[in-house]
């Protein structure tokens, strides 16, 4: 009978009134991959702090049973916590850039987890740090030693993070959001580099995550948390093809494996009647809708219907000293009423080039037509006309939204520049709520009062309240939850039927850009590298980039 | 990191530069004719004013007196003093090196004491050791300078009777010079360590709930190595630029406590010469008073690349 | 990137205000009218002779009087009236001018920038009273000149204290929208970068006026400050300096008084930063010793008698 690198019975977890954690029990046998899955608000996180004993002083942390590797750890203080972190069990963070020690290096980190608990004399340290480096496959391990944090790419920062984690041999990894921060190519490096440490020391691994094809590409095992509760569990091949609960068959729905077809609305979830009812039916949480009824169809975009153009486009950038060529000669033609998908990793340069199109930034050489206009160089007068026609959807909720304004300020302002009347101005803005789901009355408040995904919808009014011609959506989806994200694409496409707005979608996660978008370029180090209509790239990428691209992307098991 | 040591020294010469700009212009813009003092009222003699202004270097083109007078003080010549049968170096000579020492004594007590109590604040958050000195600093904070050393002479000559004030040179009594110098610079430094204090505190709660220490936790650092290994190293960095801003209040500091225990340092003779209206000792004071807070703050910002080592490496 | 859902309950539109905020307004207000009572309706003129000295408080001289009879308590809360305003209106000057150069220095960047940042450097390697007293030796003595010189020792401190968070915020989303909305640059600086930046502003505020507390009292007691016939706090206490046999109480009561307006000034600055930057209520427990502190201090000599979980020989490896 083989000790449990992790056995919790009946957790729960309470701040004050409000319980994060409801009676969950998790268990991890050693050599296995289980997989805890869930939202924001599912407290799964909060899973993984308890595991090493990290809560804030003020949680309320009860259980019947709590062991790591066959030893309990209710009631443990801090010095017993010390000996049984970093030996028994380690845990790797979401944010390497964050996690590590700014002010250390990074070989000075490492060699701290393995001087700390005796497994290595000071002197032989920096042999045995060399060796994790190159267990973790970390390129010029002698050269990384001595640099700091902020001198490495995310991923390398990572495998320094795994590296410091392994140092004692723990018998239990836990993994909150390990790649979440990361790019794809990157991210897959990464899963395969827990996989192949798995196989080697037969630990057990906990992965916390909210990325379905994560969970599904490495787990053997897997919990569905929502609201604080575990939902369903059992193998991953099982939940994941034939899921029994109603939130799980909802979640698998909305993530666009590949089952949906193009540009029609995905199926939400019910979030009031689940809450509500937590035994209620997959039919009655699920809301399937039917693309919006329009009144007369709208036509295909035509080719020879340009609204914008790049014309060999080339965004220079000085740094240091050095000169950084962000965009590099792109050409692109986006037709007016079609969504035009770009899809890139960090660095890639997509983010610069929704600025420039967005005339935030003027391009080093090259051109910009809007309408047939050239507005590269427009300033005073000429910019304010197009002001109005374009608009954009940032990332960030959080962000996008002075956190001052009232809903209704934040969401007037582009009408600035019409010179509109109080009333047409009101007008305005509340039609353009409504348009988003929103009630006029939310006019009057302050964006924390709102989730993320409403936040969000009141980005995208604002961003409509003109009525432009082009919306550049940069990476508008991505900070949302899975569910969210599904309510927040349905209405991006609802709006494009109704009002015939042209849509640039900039992301990282082709599966979205594959949904939305008719046509899309792949960009890399500032170039394009493919460019076409979306099913041809994805079904027969022509780039050794692209295809890299594609098997990155963690598959969901046996789909 | 060259290149930031020699950007540092280049704002320093370049802030000295200004002072002495400020300061030389400071006399001639005055309303008043300077050359008033040396004339008799009765008998304003216009030939005689020519004379004194030749005299004084008066007449000549400002940039011409500006030159003059920063190539004398080049030289350690900073003029006559006005009032008094002096030249101003030998004031300077003598007094210069007491200022110094208070300054500098000040400014090491001040974060010496200022940073344990800081972290011992932050450490043990809530309890009695951080609410007493969290108090205690507070009402440092609000104390002026010269209030505490007024009133602790006073209470002195009440009660105890030791003998604080008074001065001995180094030549003649090393240790007594030092004793005598303790008092003011501790109660001088009273203000630096209290700010000192609260901005550790405050900078080291903020490292606290940093991602970092979470991850030192999880690999089983135990409380010190937390806070001595990880934490201050990264709280240090803003808290020495505070100390680095603060510097001017506490040399400022000095010219109100050397007035307090009659130290013969150069805030006294700035009093004097203001009292007096003596024109070339104000100026050379107000120059040598404010080179050394440049002087100092530039040692506290070249200790900074010690502390973050985003300034020491170059970026790949 | 999942964007979390905080967990603290949604503000119900009345923010908690910290007691050190009211209790500082506190001390200032009575100050003030008491200053303003001292000043309209005095009980005594301050200027008044008698022949009544070192008379203690109680009866007809609520404070007692100084050593040429003149009512203390009339004197005093002048003095501290005229500090009190003399802080508040060299707070204000200094904020003014300082916010709108850092906005622009923030905004605007580039040029405008070196120039009011190297300006900045500049003022603030003069120590505050240096350059009281150049201004003093230049416009002469008095309350104005203080002002004025308090204004031009202040202002680089709120310059950069607005630049900063305008330098944060420059790249952040909802001013870019602002700009995509076709917002001009000045109306982003100051419907949208300065409401945001005004909880640093306000501190900085407080923080500054308790300096002028200080300094101007320092100024007073060299003389070089309020001048008299006007009574300054500052003065009082070096005058009296030499009466304190006859009555200890001429010096402790201006000292009080000086501290009571300084700490008033820093209760609000504490008071302001902890009702609207609250701190989490975290108290790091995780970092207390369990060991007094004399075991830890012989640590390094016998170690830390907590054995390690690992020993040298790694199983795994081999013997090392």
């Amino acid at each position: 009978m083989t000790v449990p690198a992790l056995q919790i019975e009946n957790l729960s977890i309470g701040y004050g009134a409000a319980l994060a954690v409801d009676g969950v029990s998790i268990t991890v046998q050693p050599g296995e991959i289980v997989g805890v899955i869930g939202e924001s608000g599912s407290g799964k996180s909060t899973i993984a702090m308890a595991a090493l004993g990290l809560l804030p002083s003020y949680a309320e942390v009860t259980a019947d049973r709590f062991d790591i590797d066959g030893s309990t750890t209710i009631g443990l203080d801090e010095t017993a916590w010390s000996q049984i972190r970093g030996t028994d069990a380690s845990m790797i963070f979401q944010e390497p850039m964050s996690a590590l020690n700014p002010s250390m290096t990074v070989g000075a980190q490492i060699a701290e987890a393995l001087t700390i608990h005796g497994v290595t004399a000071k002197a032989d340290a920096r042999e045995k740090t060399l060796e994790l480096l190159r267990l973790v496959h970390m390129p010029s391990p002698e050269v990384r030693m001595r640099q700091y944090p902020f001198q490495l790419s995310g991923g390398q920062r990572q495998r320094v993070m795994i590296a410091m984690a392994m140092a004692a041999s723990p018998k239990l990894l836990v993994a909150d959001e390990p790649t979440t921060a990361l790019d794809v190519t990157v991210q897959a490096q990464i899963l395969d580099l827990i996989v192949e440490l798995r196989n080697r020391t037969a630990m057990g691994v906990l992965i916390i995550s909210h990325d379905l094809g994560v969970i599904g590409q490495l787990c053997d095992r897997v919990f569905v948390m929502y609201r604080g509760r575990v939902v369903e569990a059992g193998a991953t091949t099982q939940v994941l093809t034939a899921p029994q609960h109603p939130y799980t068959v909802a979640l698998l729905e909305s993530v666009l494996a590949g089952q949906q077809a193009p540009r029609t609305m995905l199926p939400t979830i019910r979030a009031d009647i689940l809450d509500a009812d937590p035994t209620a039916t997959v039919a009655d949480v699920i809301e399937v809708h039917e693309s919006p009824v329009v009144v007369e169809a709208r036509a295909e975009p035509r080719a020879d219907d340009v609204i914008v153009r790049f014309d060999s486009v080339v965004k220079d950038f000085k740094s240091h000293g050095n000169v950084i060529r962000a965009v590099d000669d792109v050409s692109l033609e986006i037709r007016r009423g079609e969504t035009f998908g770009v899809v890139g990793e960090s660095g890639s340069g997509k983010s610069t080039l929704s600025r420039i199109g967005t005339l935030i930034e003027r391009p080093t050489s090259g051109t910009i037509t809007f309408d047939g206009v050239d507005v590269t160089h427009a300033s005073g007068r000429a910019l304010r006309q197009f002001r109005s026609k374009i608009q954009v959807v940032f990332q960030d909720p959080n962000d996008s939204l002075d956190p001052r304004f009232s809903v209704f300020r934040s969401v007037a302002e582009p009408l600035r520049t019409l010179k509109l009347s109080r009333d047409e101005t009101h007008e305005r803005v509340v039609a353009s709520l409504e348009s988003v789901g929103l009630s006029g009355d939310t006019a009057r408040r302050l964006p924390h009062e709102f989730s993320g995904g409403q936040r969000q919808r009141i980005a995208i009014a604002r961003a409509m309240v003109t009525n432009p011609e082009f919306v550049v959506l940069d990476e508008a989806t991505s900070a949302l939850d899975v569910s969210v994200q599904a309510q927040i694409l349905n209405l991006l496409l609802e709006l494009q039927q109704r009002t015939g707005v042209t849509y640039l979608f900039i992301s990282h996660n082709l599966a979205v850009v594959r949904h939305l978008a008719q046509r899309m370029a792949v960009m890399r180090g500032g170039k394009i590298v493919e460019v076409g209509d979306s099913e041809s790239v994805f079904t027969d990428p022509q780039d050794e980039y692209t295809q890299r691209l594609l098997e990155s992307i963690p598959k969901l098991a046996a789909v | 990191m060259v290149r930031y040591i020699a950007r540092r020294i280049g704002e320093a010469v370049f802030v000295l530069f200004v002072l002495s700009v400020l300061v030389f212009l400071m006399v001639r813009i005055m309303p008043g004719d300077p050359a008033a003092a040396f004339m008799d009222p009765s008998n304003p003699d216009p030939s005689v004013r020519a004379r004194i202004y030749e005299q004084l270097g008066l007449d000549r083109p400002w940039f011409v007196q500006y030159f003059s007078w920063i190539g004398g003080i080049f030289t350690g010549d900073f003029g006559r003093s006005l009032t008094q049968p002096y030249t101003v170096g030998e004031q300077l000579a003598t007094r210069f090196p007491v200022s110094l020492e208070l300054g500098v004594m000040a400014t090491i007590i001040g974060v010496a004491l200022g940073i344990p109590i800081g972290i011992v604040s932050a450490v043990r958050r809530g309890k009695l050791a951080d609410n007493a000195s969290r108090i205690v600093t507070f009402l440092l904070l609000s104390v002026p300078p010269f209030l505490i050393g007024t009133v602790l002479l006073l209470i002195n000559s009440r009660t105890t009777r030791f003998r604080l004030l008074g001065f001995v040179t180094f030549e003649d009594d090393p240790v007594g010079h030092f004793t005598k110098l303790l008092l003011p610079a501790l109660l001088l430094s009273l203000g630096l360590l209290a700010l000192v204090a609260r901005y550790t505190r405050g900078m080291l709660l903020d490292t606290f709930s940093q991602d970092y220490i979470r991850t030192a936790r999880a690999k089983g650092v135990l409380g010190n190595g937390i806070v001595t290994g990880h934490a201050l190293r990264n709280a240090m960095a803003p808290v020495m630029t505070v100390v680095g801003v603060q510097l001017a209040s506490l040399i400022g500091g000095t010219v109100i406590m050397e007035n307090v225990f009659a130290l013969p340092g150069m805030g006294s003779l700035l009093i004097n010469a203001v009292n007096t209206s003596d024109y070339t000792t104000i100026q050379a004071c107000v120059l040598i008073i404010g080179a050394l807070y440049v002087a100092i703050s530039l040692i506290v910002d070249l200790l900074y690349p010690l502390v973050d080592p985003r300034i020491r490496v170059v970026r790949s | 990137m999942t964007v979390t859902v905080k967990q603290k309950a949604p503000r119900s539109g009345r923010t908690k205000i910290a007691s050190e905020l009211k209790l500082g307004l506190g001390i200032l207000v009575f100050i003030f009218v008491a200053s303003v009572v001292a000043a309209v309706f005095p009980p005594f003129s301050p200027t008044a002779i008698g022949d009544d000295s070192f008379a203690l408080p109680g009866g007809e001289h609520w404070l007692g009087t100084d050593n040429l009879g003149r009512d203390t308590f009339t004197r005093l809360f002048i003095a501290a009236g005229t500090t009190l305003m003399i802080s508040a209106a060299a707070t204000l000057i200094s904020a003014v001018l300082g916010t709108a150069l850092g906005l622009i220095a923030g905004y605007r960047g580039g040029i405008a920038d070196s120039i009011i940042m190297r300006g900045a450097d500049v003022l603030l390697a003069i120590p505050a009273i240096l350059m009281a007293l150049i201004v003093r030796v230049i416009i002469g003595p008095g309350i104005i000149p203080l002002i004025i010189a308090m204004g031009i020792i202040y202002t680089p401190t709120f310059a950069r204290v607005m630049r900063a968070p305008v330098l944060a915020m420059r790249d952040r989303d909802f001013i870019i929208a602002a700009q995509l909305a076709g917002t001009p640059a000045p109306i982003i600086a100051i419907k949208h970068m300065l409401p945001n930046a005004l909880t640093p502003l306000m501190v900085q505020a407080a923080i500054t006026a308790s300096e002028a507390v200080l300094l101007e009292a320092g100024l007073s007691y060299l003389g070089q400050g309020v001048q008299p016939p006007n009574p300054s706090v500052g003065m009082m206490i070096s005058e009296f300096q030499k009466y304190v046999q006859d009555s200890p109480l001429l010096v402790i009561l201006p000292a009080i008084v000086i501290v009571a307006i300084a700490a008033g000034w820093n209760l609000i600055a504490d008071g302001l930063q902890r009702t609207f930057s609250p701190r989490q209520r975290d108290t790091f427990e995780f970092l207390i010793p369990r060991q007094p502190l004399w075991r830890r201090m012989l640590t390094p000599f016998i170690g830390s008698g907590i054995p390690a979980k690992n020993s040298l020989v790694d199983t795994k490896k081999g013997q090392k």
